[in-house]
């Protein structure tokens, strides 16, 4: 499914160059839980973000289902973020001037022409899944961070993302709604999505199929 | 445009005043465009005289001037006049009242010249009176839509021949004129011509007016008209003045000698600086809003940035995030120009300068928005979703 190969990613200053990533190989097979950890600063996002083709690594190279992604011009990175991946941020990253239902439909604005009636379809069926279907008309600031983060999760899944992405989801969360959001994702993770999700929690990595250590840009 | 619609209606408060700002500018625009086009319109209304090589000559009497210097001076002016018209470079002279243009406005002609109420059928309107001799016409270049000027004499029926402008037809409801009888007290006019139009500044139309032979003045002509040769100004003003000290000796008589091109440049530079000076406070106001509205969209799109990003990661590419911030510029400033419209169908009868006025305007305030949210769009398409979407 994600294929990373000897992906190196160097930030350069003036000043200072940093290695992020060091010759990172890393697999995620279909339907795989992944778990990334490490301390603050190791490389965990910028490898998120890297498989999430928000930012090009130095060196190396990623596949994803068998495609190469480096090279692909702005349109196409457009449309395949948007048809195969699904994001979650730690900061749910709602827009404050749309409602729940207008956030969730987001991500099929960009996507293939879709009927209007099909893409109301498409909205009330996740948000009913993330149990927020009397919410339509609220605005993020009008819910709880738990709810965030399932209109986020919604929004994620409205396009059929073969893959999700998660940067701590939970981490904005105590520990409770910390909880059903991972309920939510290994629901999901059992109807057949790949997740790859960053965390500091042990206890939820634990939960997951397998546990990536990053350390200092390398897999331990 | 609806998703965009969405975003402006859910965030109404941040867009109020550049609303209100854009609203007052699209009026003051619409208002300036219009005037301009008018004084425009006005300028290009047929009946300009031209007055090239042509001064208007005579004199002025002061309060001192005793009954005896002002026959004399009348009598001697026509002798002076009759000696200019020997010399070589004087092409052709004529006589008569109120026909010279750019002498005054036409506010001023209503005040100050003869006019009088002509009745035809059932109509009833005003018309100036001019009187001009034979050689009105060649010394202004009077452009004859229909028939001809006429001789300074009766015609064999006793009425008197006139020429008519064409506002004058039109006002009397004539498609054909020559020929027609005006009554005017015991006697006719008989209409010989219809000049286009017969304009006293250049940026008024011409008034609806009558030229009548100068012989049926009652009195003599005083407003003369002298066509001279190109290049010949000085030594023709050197003659008249020589001559008029001559003849004309009397300490309360002043001559007058006025060239018309440059009291026509003088009238055009009136106007033309009446619509600069309106333009200058339409052209800072427009400024201002600009960088109002540029600064506006700029600290907006900086306040934004998350969420480009985050569109960036939905699967939007760079020229749908322009896309965004040039579409609501332009949602906005379209909406503000919708009571602008409004306003323009109360205050405007809609012929086609208002219409083209419009147009402008319409087109200038998008440019407007395009441009002042062209570089706080560029700026969001630079967008790095991977640092902007850090958590902090």
């Amino acid at each position: 499914m994600i294929k990373i190969e000897n992906i190196t990613k160097i930030f350069r200053t003036k000043e200072v160059e940093t290695t992020a990533l060091d010759r990172i190989n890393l697999q995620v097979a279909q339907g795989e839980f992944v778990s990334i950890m490490g301390p603050s600063g190791c490389g965990k996002s910028t490898l998120l973000n890297i498989m999430g083709l928000l930012d090009q690594p130095t060196e190396g190279a990623l596949l994803i289902n068998d495609t190469a992604v480096s090279g692909m011009k702005d349109k196409q990175l457009a449309h395949f973020r948007n048809q195969t991946l699904g994001f979650i941020f730690q900061s749910f990253h709602l827009i404050p001037a749309l409602n729940v239902f207008d956030n969730v439909e987001l991500p099929m604005l960009y996507g293939k022409n879709i009927s209007t009636k099909e893409q109301r379809q498409r909205v009330l069926e996740v948000l009913e899944k993330v149990e927020l279907s009397h919410r339509l008309k609220h605005f993020p600031t009008q819910l709880s961070g738990g709810q965030c983060q399932r209109v986020a999760i919604a929004r994620a899944l409205v396009s059929k993302p073969e893959v999700i992405l998660a940067d701590e989801p939970t981490g904005n969360l105590d520990s409770k709604m910390g909880i059903e959001i991972l309920e939510l994702l290994l629901t999901l993770n059992k109807e057949g999505t790949t997740i790859v999700m960053v965390t500091h929690d042990e206890r939820i990595a634990q939960q997951t199929h397998r546990i990536v250590r990053l350390l200092d840009g390398k897999i331990q | 445009m609806k998703h965009i619609l969405k975003i402006i209606w859910n965030q109404k408060r941040n867009y109020y005043w550049i609303f209100m700002e854009q609203v007052l500018v699209t009026i003051i625009l619409m208002l300036s465009a219009v005037s301009v086009l008018e004084s425009y319109k006005k300028y290009k209304t047929p009946g300009m005289l031209n007055v090239e090589n042509t001064f208007v000559v005579g004199y002025l009497s002061g309060n001192s001037a005793t009954q005896e210097e002002m026959g004399n001076s009348l009598k001697s002016m026509n002798i002076l006049l009759e000696n200019m018209k020997k010399l070589p470079y004087v092409k052709t002279i004529t006589r008569g009242f109120n026909l010279a243009p750019y002498q005054r406005d036409n506010e001023l002609y209503a005040s100050q010249v003869p006019s009088d109420s002509i009745r035809i059928d059932d109509k009833r309107f005003m018309a100036i009176y001019k009187f001009s001799d034979e050689f009105g016409a060649s010394v202004l270049n009077v452009e004859m839509e229909e028939g001809t000027w006429f001789e300074n004499r009766a015609l064999p029926d006793g009425s008197l021949p006139v020429v008519i402008t064409r506002q004058f037809a039109s006002k009397a409801g004539w498609t054909t004129s020559v020929g027609k009888k005006i009554p005017f007290g015991s006697r006719f006019f008989t209409v010989t011509g219809v000049a286009a139009g017969l304009k006293q500044v250049p940026f008024e139309p011409s008034p609806i007016a009558i030229v009548i032979p100068s012989f049926a003045m009652g009195g003599m002509p005083f407003e003369n008209m002298v066509k001279i040769e190109t290049g010949m100004e000085r030594e023709f003003i050197e003659a008249f003045s020589k001559e008029f000290q001559r003849l004309i000796p009397y300490e309360s008589m002043e001559p007058f000698l006025n060239y018309m091109p440059s009291l026509k440049s003088m009238w055009t530079s009136q106007s033309v600086l009446s619509v600069i000076l309106q333009g200058i406070p339409t052209l800072f106001l427009f400024i201002f809003a600009f960088i109002g509205t540029f600064g506006l969209y700029w600290m907006m799109s900086q306040k934004r940035m998350k969420e480009y990003a985050l569109r960036i990661a939905l699967g939007s590419t760079k020229s749908k995030l322009i896309g965004i911030v040039i579409g609501e510029s332009l949602l906005i400033t379209c909406m503000a120009i919708l009571p602008a419209l409004a306003l323009s169908l109360f205050i405007y009868e809609y012929n086609a300068v208002h219409v083209i006025a419009v147009s402008i305007t319409i087109f200038v305030m998008l440019l407007f928005a395009i441009v002042s949210a062209w570089y706080p769009a560029w700026k969001v398409s630079r967008v790095n979703p991977a640092e902007a979407l850090q958590y902090e």
